[in-house]
């Protein structure tokens, strides 16, 4: 089975799942091709309606309060959304204090132990291993 | 779900490679909603263009060949091509013997030989593993 389940989530928490990366894609005041390509990837896992797409791409331009959109995510969604935003912040290759300073605050929202950023930002460089390790061997074909 | 060089393709080449995954995921006759997340989020993260999302979704009862669409690729986009379609046929828990055949095809096509492909499949198994520890930290 798909490892991810975002797709399970009910239509409401996965339109405020995608607000929160939405929110999150902009705190940096900079919106980089990494940052669009992961952002519009982990719609399409969402399978948000057009329309809901549309709405996004619209909050991306003009993010919707923290608070606003934390509001809508039950528990689960809400750790789902934690994971996927630490990947979008650190999608540009860096996850500056603006960023670090969200991160916490959906944390604390949340309820999460003070050091789930910290394994977050372990894993998220693990999982960027593992994406390496599989051009290392599509790279070896051309050597 | 991480970070991909796939939209680095040319248009035409991202386009091939969705409708590539469509005819992966469709080859065992039936396109389950796992598959379906799968192809949407490879749209996704090539940044296909909205329009292009709707023709690949078009194809879903009706792909193409998956010669017409190799055609189509470069060389690295045929790799690529060929991880992903390791993943989507992944991705509903088994690999179904129709899917194997294909991405054998696949793999001759992009001239990748036995022992790499055998490491492309490994790699997407190690997938899970990675995923599964933040699902163990999430729950």
């Amino acid at each position: 089975m798909l490892p991810d389940t975002i797709h399970k989530l009910s239509r409401e928490e996965r339109f405020s799942y995608a607000r929160l990366l939405a929110f999150m894609a902009r705190v940096d005041n900079e919106l980089t091709v990494d940052e669009m390509a992961m952002f519009e990837q982990r719609l399409g896992t969402a399978l948000l309606s057009p329309k809901q797409r549309e709405l996004i791409r619209q909050a991306l331009k003009t993010p919707p309060p923290l608070d606003e959109c934390l509001a809508g995510l039950s528990d689960e969604a809400g750790r789902l959304a934690l994971r996927d935003v630490v990947l979008m912040a650190a999608a540009d290759g860096t996850v500056d204090d603006d960023e670090k300073e969200v991160l916490s605050e959906i944390i604390a929202h949340l309820g999460l132990p003070d050091d789930s950023l910290e394994r977050l930002l372990k894993w998220t460089v693990e999982g960027y291993n593992w994406m390496q390790s599989g051009y290392d061997i599509l790279n070896d074909l051309a050597e | 779900m991480f970070p991909d060089m796939v939209n680095g393709l040319t248009i035409e080449e991202r386009l091939a490679h969705a409708q590539l995954m469509v005819a992966v995921a469709s080859v065992d006759g039936e396109l389950v909603q796992e598959e379906l997340v799968m192809i949407e989020s490879l749209m996704g993260k090539s940044m296909l263009h909205p329009e292009m999302r709707v023709d690949v979704r078009n194809t879903l009862n009706h792909p193409l060949e998956i010669e017409k669409c190799m055609e189509i690729l470069s060389n690295s986009g045929k790799k690529m091509a060929l991880r992903d379609a390791v993943l989507v046929s992944a991705c509903d828990g088994e690999y179904d013997k129709k899917e194997i055949r294909i991405i054998k095809k696949i793999a001759e096509i992009a001239e990748v030989d036995t022992e790499t492909l055998s490491q492309i499949y490994q790699w997407v198994e190690d997938y899970w593993g990675v995923y599964n520890k933040s699902t163990n930290f999430l729950t």
